[in-house]
């Protein structure tokens, strides 16, 4: 009995109607789906679902560290891509503090003005703060990441991006500088990644190469502007023979070459839950589609097919999930 | 009848492959992602209350399951895309 019971939540079975037997004297089998997508219990993982949105927003705002924590810093970000272009037969970038100062200027303007761009909300362009912590370049990039708890899940992601993987593996570039900067950024808090590519003047002085893919001409950067804020990545060719510094508010953030990065669990926690969830009520279905199948008297509920779809393409939605952003 | 299943059921599984597209699209932008899912779901639900009207098994129980399966596809978007 107690067996039958716990079977029953799990697969489809048939009970007899005993209302019916009892009037025409027959009996007759009415298909019951498992008790594990009732109704009742597709409402109570509504509720588990709440309950769970609501708790780890209250952990994350009151108490991150239960999430745990991970550090991570720029040097860790320039050795991994200085790692990605050994690997595809490209030479080093070498540390540019000039770079490393310009990052560190456009990670603080984002903070400030709270954007989530290369361009800022008031005009200030990539190159206008490289060249306004003194370095002349021939040519210049911009990537930027934010949200991810590990340097190796940030290259990883620019790698998997054709075009922010094009400025990684740039051969017209030379010098890198990296801020790896904690702090709250349009409503969220994390860990803001800026990294700039240089390649300096007195390193092209005698010849001057037109880049590949370039995204964004520094002439026409202001008229340009908004398409080039769509784009993920920008690459820039020549200094421009006269920029203004940006004016960049102080705000109370931590600029550091190392980043802590709170509740830095909390992503793997909730793919990992939700994956579960969404699985098992997927396998539901997906037993009562196949036991139904088996039984020819039984009609397929069409509603089954249909959750069968959504759910597999949450569960798609939720493999390719990638905790964190990148422009 | 069939040839309204097949029709119906077309749109539905072209909806969410166009849906996948998207989200694969949209990698690296867990807001769009989210958008994504939220706009799927809720095609999803659409596509059940049309679908059960015209085949005339239209019922509030199985609107509600419609419903529910909606807002769990929302919930664990809003857990791993927006948290």
């Amino acid at each position: 009995m107690i067996r039958h019971k716990i079977v029953h939540h799990f697969l489809p079975h048939f009970l007899v109607d005993s209302e019916f037997a009892i009037n025409s004297g027959h009996a007759q089998k009415l298909h019951h789906r498992a008790h594990a997508i009732s109704t009742f219990s597709l409402f109570a993982y509504v509720q588990l679902v709440l309950v769970l949105i609501v708790s780890l927003y209250f952990v994350h705002l009151k108490a991150p560290k239960i999430l745990g924590t991970a550090t991570f810093s720029a040097d860790q970000i320039i050795a991994l891509t200085n790692q990605k272009r050994a690997q595809n037969g490209l030479g080093a970038l070498s540390y540019n503090s000039q770079l490393a100062a310009a990052a560190s200027a456009k990670a603080a303007n984002m903070f400030a003005e709270n954007y989530w761009a290369h361009f800022s909300p008031s005009g200030k362009s990539p190159w206008q703060f490289i060249t306004a912590a003194g370095y002349r370049y021939v040519f210049a990039g911009e990537n930027l990441a934010r949200d991810f708890d590990n340097a190796d899940a940030v290259v990883n992601a620019w790698m998997n991006s054709p075009s922010h993987r094009d400025n990684l593996l740039d051969k017209n570039f030379k010098e890198v500088g990296v801020a790896v900067v904690s702090g709250k950024l349009t409503g969220h808090d994390g860990i803001l990644v800026v990294q700039e590519f240089g390649a300096g003047v007195s390193q092209q002085q005698a010849k001057i190469v037109q880049a590949p893919a370039v995204q964004a001409e520094q002439s026409e950067a202001s008229s340009s502007a908004k398409e080039a804020t769509e784009s993920s990545q920008l690459t820039v060719n020549s200094s421009p023979k006269e920029e203004s510094a940006p004016t960049i508010n102080s705000e109370p953030i931590t600029v550091n070459q190392t980043a802590t990065v709170l509740a830095s669990r909390q992503f793997s926690i909730a793919k990992i839950i939700s994956f579960g969830l969404i699985a098992f009520i997927f396998l539901m279905f997906a037993l009562e589609l196949l036991i139904t199948f088996k039984h020819e008297h039984l009609r397929v509920r069409p509603a089954v097919i249909a959750h069968l779809a959504i759910l597999a393409f949450v569960l798609f939605a939720l493999w390719y999930a990638v905790g964190g952003a990148i422009l | 009848m069939k040839r309204i299943d097949t029709l119906s059921y077309s749109l539905l599984l072209s909806g969410i492959a166009l849906g996948a597209v998207a989200f694969l699209k949209f990698r690296f932008n867990p807001t769009l992602q989210l958008e994504v899912i939220v706009a799927l779901a809720l095609y999803y639900f659409i596509w059940g209350a049309v679908y059960h009207f015209i085949k005339r098994d239209f019922s509030h129980k199985l609107m509600l399951e419609y419903l529910l399966i909606s807002l769990i596809c929302v919930g664990v978007g809003i857990l791993v895309f927006y948290l």
